[in-house]
């Protein structure tokens, strides 16, 4: 696992602005290296490796986060794993807070709405792309209501691929992560 | 008579491909079979079990006392509810309000889908060390922007600084006897020590519900992440506290700009004030850098703004050799060279083609349809396919 240590590539000053005289008086010192403690921080620049050593598994653990989806008999959920196999996000019709508006908590209206409610859960924490192994045309009905449901609240059912740092020399030229904004390129 | 060795070694080696594993010549059977041994995911599992012995490694519980209300009453009360919707069919567009679900969620799971979420973004170790807590109170803390609209701060959701720029309105329920102190604090990113925070806003003693009323201890200043270093956490905490505190010690004069004086340790300051403050609220978003903080560097902070980039490690390379065999010249020196030299190089080359007065040249539809000099070495007309195919180094000519 890379740390997250980030690199001072050099001060930059914009000769055109104009600043005051007294520039770099107060604000002077920083460090060679700044070390970024976020642990989501290289997942969203796409740079933290996923896991390796489960290529040969029926479901590889080629993610970050991936979604699942639970039925039983009764309840219908969906969960938002790490690779770590910590439960980062959840919404399951065994919720209070979901329960007393469903008049079932096993039919499609359920799975649809657990679907709304898991979307809304994970753009509240900042987690826009998820993992899935479900592919749609396979899926029971009542699934493909919750996953469209999710695609609908605005969570990409795919995450990116991660970036590996191309040598020089090398053919590729993938754009680095570090150095892309939204403001840059919608310009 | 060389001929005949490789021959009869190709056959060997083709002969133990078709043997089974323990039959072949040379070969070793290691580790158990496949039913018994442990699968990767098992082993890295008891790794990490080892590693954390529960009587030293366990977290402290350092939220707000929660009073449980009767599980009868609770289970009578939603029975009751639950009964009265029993046997009838969902109606096929139906819309539940998404709204009233959360608000029921506020009330019921969400401290713990919240500290879930706090310990998926290593809030609590990074504040807290090890401790944690339930945030038992929902904050509500909203950006308003320019054109009307709110930016609210959840747990982890984006905002850019540009539109944190202004202080945000913080909505609590709180008893109008009781006190409260927000703290904002930036746990990534201190410019210039390695394990410290930068405290963003401070307000003491905040009378029930309103912040106005509350003592500014540190001024608000606005996320400012530098550039190349990717998202930063900006936690909102709010304690809930015993008496009026005299926060003397932890006071800077409006507005602290000198980013040293705005160093923060949450642990210490919760470890000072743990008798008369408690952990009741959370809150947290991610901020990246925006080309609106290029001026706020320059103007507001007086310093020069600093850009980083990911430390990758560096490639591996097989160490350099006099005679290397069966390696084109022209590439493997290229591999050795300085790669902010030829960079530097490709630059002046690029410099010599662009002219900031005359519009873009229309690129060529099939580049390496346009002829070529014959007279030049081979491996420098590869290169210059290269170059009209964008390969590489040459994507950005």
């Amino acid at each position: 696992m890379w740390e997250s240590r980030i690199r001072n590539i050099g001060l930059f000053s914009s000769a055109k602005r104009a600043y005051s005289s007294n520039i770099g008086e107060v604000n002077n010192s920083f460090l060679p290296f700044i070390y970024n403690r976020n642990p989501r921080n290289l997942e969203r620049l796409r740079i933290a490796p996923k896991p390796m050593g489960y290529a040969l598994d029926d479901k590889p653990m080629n993610y970050w986060h991936r979604l699942v989806v639970v039925q039983s008999n009764q309840h219908v959920g969906a969960y938002i794993e790490h690779f770590s196999g910590k439960t980062v996000i959840s919404a399951s019709t065994n919720e209070w807070a979901i329960k007393q508006f469903l008049r079932s908590t096993s039919d499609v209206q359920a799975a649809a709405t657990i679907g709304r409610v898991l979307a809304q859960r994970c753009l509240e924490c900042g987690l826009l792309e998820v993992h899935s192994n479900y592919d749609m045309d396979l899926v029971s009905p009542k699934v493909s209501f919750l996953l469209k449901n999710i695609e609908k609240g605005g969570i990409s059912l795919s995450e990116p691929e991660q970036f590996l740092p191309h040598r020089h020399w090398s053919r590729e030229a993938k754009e680095n992560p570090t150095q892309v904004y939204e403001e840059i390129q919608t310009k | 008579m060389s001929l005949l060795i490789n021959q009869v070694k190709l056959g060997r080696n083709l002969l133990s491909l078709t043997q089974p594993l323990f039959l072949q010549p040379n070969r070793e059977l290691r580790g158990k079979a496949p039913d018994v041994a442990r699968s990767l995911k098992q082993r890295l599992d008891e790794i990490s079990r080892a590693k954390r012995d529960p009587n030293l490694h366990f977290k402290v519980n350092i939220g707000l006392p929660h009073l449980k209300p009767s599980r009868g009453e609770e289970y009578s009360c939603r029975q009751k509810i639950l009964r009265s919707r029993k046997g009838l069919q969902s109606l096929p567009n139906e819309q539940i309000s998404l709204e009233e679900i959360r608000k029921e969620w506020l009330k019921t799971s969400a401290p713990f889908h919240i500290r879930a979420v706090a310990e998926h973004y290593n809030i609590f170790e990074d504040l807290f060390g090890e401790a944690f807590f339930l945030p038992r109170i929902p904050l509500s803390i909203k950006y308003e922007q320019p054109d009307g609209s709110n930016l609210p701060v959840y747990f982890g959701n984006q905002i850019k600084p540009k539109e944190a720029a202004v202080a945000p309105s913080v909505v609590f329920e709180g008893d109008p006897s009781s006190l409260w102190s927000l703290v904002l604090t930036n746990p990534d990113g201190h410019l210039s020590e390695k394990d410290a925070e930068c405290v963003h806003w401070f307000i003491g003693n905040i009378p029930g519900n309103d912040i106005k009323k509350g003592e500014e201890i540190v001024s608000y200043l606005q996320p400012f992440p530098p550039r190349g270093t990717g998202s930063q956490r900006l936690v909102f905490v709010l304690y809930k506290q015993e008496k009026i505190i005299d926060f003397s010690s932890y006071r800077k004069s409006a507005p602290c700009l000198e980013l040293a004086n705005r160093t923060f340790h949450m642990k210490r300051f919760y470890r000072e004030m743990q008798d008369s403050i408690t952990p009741a609220g959370l809150s947290f978003f991610q901020s990246d850098w925006d080309d609106s903080l290029t001026e706020f560097f320059h103007k507001t902070l007086n310093m020069k703004e600093p850009i980083y980039d990911f430390d990758f490690p560096e490639p591996y390379k097989k160490p350099p050799v006099w005679f290397p065999k069966k390696a084109a010249f022209n590439l493997y020196l290229d591999k050795h060279r300085d790669p902010k030299q030829i960079s530097k190089e490709l630059l002046l080359k690029r410099m010599k083609t662009v002219d900031p007065f005359e519009p873009k040249k229309p690129e060529p539809k099939y580049p390496n349809a346009l002829p070529e000099d014959n007279k030049l070495p081979s491996w420098v007309r590869v290169e210059i396919r290269k170059q009209r195919l964008k390969w590489g180094r040459y994507s950005d000519m």
